[in-house]
């Protein structure tokens, strides 16, 4: 029986209000997977020096003051000062998130400062042996391991030099602690510290081993390189040997945490504190149903992903884990015991994947109902990549949104459909989010709006990207299809790749990275591994090249 | 800038600021915040303001309770000034659209006056410094920028929190892709302007403190020298920036600094607010002092428009249903425009208390005698929104209040270069923001008729100052 097709959503019709971040294709139209990079023109290679965010910032010196003897909680250091990372510009690693101003370098120096004075707190105990004013034995093997650890590669001559320099000369005006505060606060200061190294082997084409094992520390673990993973440094060598210690690398329980706070940048996931529910409507919504939603769907990624799943997986599965709570609000029958009872489920047919889980919904809507254009923009931004530009002028003439939504914002659709300005996006934004209606404001499956409205999920959806029309019912239908898209496939997978490397890929590297995700059913896995052994994760691009463009 | 041997009161003033300053003299971050040595300091014309405050609230207001009526009689919005008796110290100036960008992209552009540009990432971000910050190098001969910016935000009472915040709303910029941050915690703004009222001390010595920063800014240039051969042409001038910055760090090292005075060494200010509008009231007053006792040229407040912190703690009976789960910029568009009368009664009352701390800020400078008028006297202080009407989303008819001194221009009235100021809808004829900025420029002796992208814009315009 054909179904209902209401609202036809032409993705084509975003050309007029998207601007050209993540634009897949080019003005002759081809995807950048049918064309060869040297006719691209982009650097293939690593060009970009990327800073360490500051959740790697105060991980890494978590794991440094570990190294070196002092035992602290990372709640318990001093937070950095760098600015919280602005999320329209991507991910929390990506490079460009701006220059540090006077203000953060000051405040950098002032936060060293205050580091300098919890490492140096006992310093016969972290030190083994008790510092002097001079650079004897005891003060240069600690500072060549601090130096060391901090910059994530051996120290040349002179900067073992500099380092001494820095400890003689403050020692000797103030006293041997304020020596190895200054190391310290010389090690945290430097740009080797704050950067990632892009420091090269003699040819200048590849990178060295130790700034391999950085960029896959931080892209996996976002902290530096462990023990095991220094021993290792010596044969990363070949993109063979890469690739073994990155799987490898996968199976530590640091990589759940990294692959969840992925997801939770990507899908720009609200934290359950801040998911502020109406307590009359959802009287079942509190703090521990909000961290309930959170561990679901980090367990879902994290199996996704770890678990060797397949990019489709991630957005068609309805596997679930779920406790008592959540067996309530996904209306399964009751197994578990109650809310530290987890077990893996498999949820009703109206659910598909990543963004039908409840902690997407939720963030996606208010505080008492679902908010359908939040819904809309997140599938063309996060599935298609595409980026939407706010219009200047339309809201003038749209219809204000009811405050109390329900069935009333279809007449705001209906307005907004019916105004030219506003129907240049919203005749593709509204229709995906109303395919998402059949979910009330914490995520729960529902048929009708509270006033008795009946919904009606059901659209048809047409692009260029796609064989032919895809007629769906509601949401885990069109998302079932649209997971096997080789254009939301590619999305995906460019995702990660400027989660690992820092960098949005540009037209080249995407049209590598459309080459892993072209084999059906590849695993998200895979996907990774090949990110990590590619020439824009090993290689230097030529820098002499870029330099002239 | 000039120096004429008749600007004996101006100088007056001023001395007696240096001495403020000079209260700090032997306390942590003494350093850092004192002047690196006399050839620079800023001594304006006579009749020039100062220094420079911009007190900013993004996604402008409920523009219809900003305008004046008639008469010069205040709306809610200002109604503060006016009942602080300061209306006759203020120049409401309306009709000034935002010309190279509308909405939330063209936030940056008020005040940089150039459109953002994509890096190779294609990452977008002004390429060039706001005016804030060109006047501030400027008073300082092209030297390093004396800037003390501040701001309230939904963390201001998290002390677990960062301390200095970038929000959706980017006005202030030092260069290209280089974001001025906003201090969101009291107690670090009081350490940053008055380190005398720590109270506790963690430094053994500052003398101890100084020279290890010596040596250890000596070595991490040194380390950015090294890096900088080894890196494409775009880093290397990202660490360029990076080197300036700690250059300018060491150079505040060897500062003198002259004797104390009473009136700037210890606020006794509430460090620990446990509000936010404790926090903002902090956060005002600490701003005021520090400007008025010369800890900065160019100061800023930030009430950051996208948290709850911003608006949080006003009791209004219309704000449940106005936001009912929103953000401040969600609510805003839910409510579209004045349409929604429970909305503009609900923004009115958070506006007002934007107005609250405008009001608050003028009055704690007025307070300050500086024998020949009051600090606010000798201060451009500007209130700008990046919007006007906050429902219209739009950059057009900016609310912008003058006070202290406006370059020369009488106070005490409304200027309006618009047909309806409280329309989210100017007219492209109407001035600009470049208009601004070259005022605020020729306030500050800094010649020209021009200042940003005259070409790049949405709506056409002319050189010159706004004609006030």
């Amino acid at each position: 029986m054909p179904r209902p097709a209401r609202w036809i959503v032409a993705v084509l019709a975003l050309a007029a209000c998207e601007g050209q971040i993540g634009s897949p294709t080019d003005p002759s139209g081809r995807p950048p997977s049918e064309r060869p990079p040297t006719e691209l023109g982009d650097p293939i290679g690593v060009t970009g020096l990327r800073r360490l965010s500051p959740l790697e910032v105060e991980a890494t010196v978590h794991d440094l003051l570990a190294e070196l003897g002092v035992e602290v909680a990372t709640t318990e250091l001093p937070r950095t000062p760098l600015p919280s990372p602005d999320h329209r510009h991507g991910f929390q690693t990506t490079i460009a998130t701006g220059h540090l101003g006077f203000e953060q370098v000051r405040s950098l120096l002032e936060w060293s400062e205050a580091i300098s004075e919890r490492a140096t707190a006992d310093l016969p105990r972290a030190m083994g042996c008790t510092p002097t004013a001079a650079f004897d034995a005891c003060t240069r093997d600690y500072a060549t391991r601090l130096g060391e650890l901090a910059f994530r590669r051996p120290l040349t001559g002179d900067e073992l030099a500099l380092f001494e320099d820095v400890h003689v000369t403050v020692a000797a005006e103030t006293t041997p602690r304020d020596g190895v505060r200054a190391l310290w606060e010389l090690a945290l200061t430097a740009p080797d510290f704050t950067y990632l190294s892009a420091q090269t082997v003699d040819d200048g084409s590849r990178l060295t081993p130790h700034a391999i094992a950085s960029q896959l520390s931080y892209g996996l673990w976002g902290t530096m390189p462990d023990a095991w993973l220094r021993e290792r440094i010596a044969t990363l060598d070949t993109p063979e040997a890469v690739r073994a210690t990155a799987d490898a690398m996968l199976d530590d329980p640091r990589a759940e945490t990294i692959v969840a706070r992925f997801h939770r940048d990507w899908l720009n996931l609200a934290s359950a504190s801040e998911l502020d529910k109406d307590p009359v409507r959802y009287p079942e919504f509190d703090a521990t149903t909000a961290a309930a939603l959170e561990t679901e769907l980090d367990a879902f990624v994290v199996r996704a992903v770890l678990e060797d799943r397949s990019i489709a997986d991630l957005f068609a599965s309805r596997d679930a884990f779920v406790n008592r709570r959540l067996e309530a609000l996904y209306e399964l029958d009751l197994r578990s015991s109650g809310d530290d009872d987890w077990q893996w489920r498999e949820l009703p047919p109206e659910r598909a994947g990543v963004l039908t889980r409840p902690l997407f919904l939720a963030t996606t809507a208010g505080r008492g109902e679902s908010a359908l254009i939040h819904r809309g923009v997140a599938i063309i931004e996060h599935l298609l990549c595409r980026t939407l530009t706010p219009p200047d002028d339309a809201i003038e003439e749209a219809l204000p949104i009811p405050v109390d939504a329900s069935s009333g914002k279809l007449a705001a659709v209906a307005d907004r459909a019916s105004k030219p300005r506003c129907a240049t996006c919203h005749d593709t934004i509204d229709p995906l989010g109303l395919a998402f209606e059949s979910f009330d404001a914490i995520g729960a499956f529902r048929t009708a709006y509270p006033d008795g409205v009946a919904i009606d999920p059901a659209g048809t959806l047409e692009s260029t990207f796609l064989e032919g029309p895809i007629d769906y019912a509601g949401a885990s239908e069109l998302l079932a299809e649209l997971a096997e898209a080789p254009e939301v496939q590619l999305c995906y997978a460019t995702k990660w790749s400027e989660w690992l490397t820092g960098t949005p890929p540009n037209a080249a590297q995407r049209a590598e990275i459309g080459r892993f995700t072209e084999t059906p059913g590849v695993s998200i896995r895979e996907v990774l591994l090949e990110t990590l052994t590619s020439p824009w994760f090993l290689d230097r691009a030529d820098l002499d090249a870029e330099i002239e463009r | 800038m000039t120096h004429k041997p008749d600007d004996l009161v101006v100088r007056r003033g001023r001395r007696r600021f240096l001495a403020g300053a000079a209260g700090l003299l032997a306390l942590p971050f003494l350093e850092s915040i004192a002047r690196p040595s006399r050839a620079k300091a800023w001594t304006p014309a006579p009749g020039m303001p100062r220094r420079l405050v911009i007190f900013f609230n993004g996604h402008g207001l409920i523009m219809e309770e900003f305008v004046p009526r008639a008469g010069f009689v205040q709306g809610a919005l200002l109604r503060p000034v006016a009942d602080a008796g300061l209306a006759s110290k203020t120049l409401v100036i309306t009709g000034v659209n935002s010309k190279v960008q509308s909405g939330h992209p063209g936030a940056p552009s008020v005040l940089t006056c150039t459109p953002l540009e994509a890096d190779q990432y294609g990452i977008t971000h002004p390429r060039t410094a706001s005016v804030d910050h060109v006047i501030a190098r400027h008073m300082q001969d092209g030297g390093p920028a004396r800037r003390f910016d501040v701001g309230v935000h939904d963390q201001s009472v998290d002390l677990g929190a960062r301390s200095l915040s970038d929000d959706h709303t980017q006005m202030f910029w030092s260069g290209d892709d280089e974001h001025v941050p906003s201090i969101i915690h009291p107690h670090v703004a009081l350490d940053r302007a008055f380190p005398s009222t720590t109270g506790e001390p963690t430094e053994p010595t500052v003398d101890a403190r100084t020279i290890r920063r010596r040596s250890v800014l000596d070595g991490a240039l040194a380390q950015l020298t090294r890096l900088q051969g080894r890196v494409s042409t775009s880093d290397r001038v990202r660490l360029e920036r990076h080197a300036e910055h700690l250059r300018a760090i060491e150079l505040s090292l060897g500062s003198t600094v002259t004797p104390p005075s009473p009136t700037c060494g210890d606020p006794a200010f509430d460090r620990s607010a446990t509000t936010h509008a404790r926090a903002a009231e902090v956060l005002i007053d600490t701003l005021a002092l520090a400007m008025a006792c010369n800890v900065a040229d160019v100061g800023t407040f930030k009430a950051f428009d996208m948290e709850e912190g911003a608006w949080g703690h006003v009791v209004h009976p219309d704000l449940a249903t106005t936001f009912g789960g929103e953000n401040y910029h969600g609510a805003w568009h839910k409510a579209s425009d004045q349409r929604l009368d429970y909305a503009r009664r609900a923004f009115t009352a958070i506006n007002a208390w934007h107005g609250s701390l405008f009001a608050r800020l003028i009055r704690r400078l007025d307070e300050v005698d500086e024998g020949d008028g009051s600090a606010l006297d000798h201060s451009l202080v500007m209130w700008i929104s990046d919007f006007g009407h906050g429902g219209g989303h739009g950059s057009d008819n900016l609310p912008i209040v003058i006070a202290g001194n406006a370059g020369g221009a009488a106070l005490g009235r409304h200027v309006n270069f618009a047909r309806d100021p409280a329309s989210p809808y100017g007219d492209a004829s109407q001035p600009g923001n470049h208009n601004l900025c070259v005022s605020l420029l020729q306030a500050f002796g800094i010649s020209g008729d021009r200042f940003g992208d005259y070409t790049n814009v949405s709506q056409p315009v002319e050189p010159g100052p706004l004609s006030l």
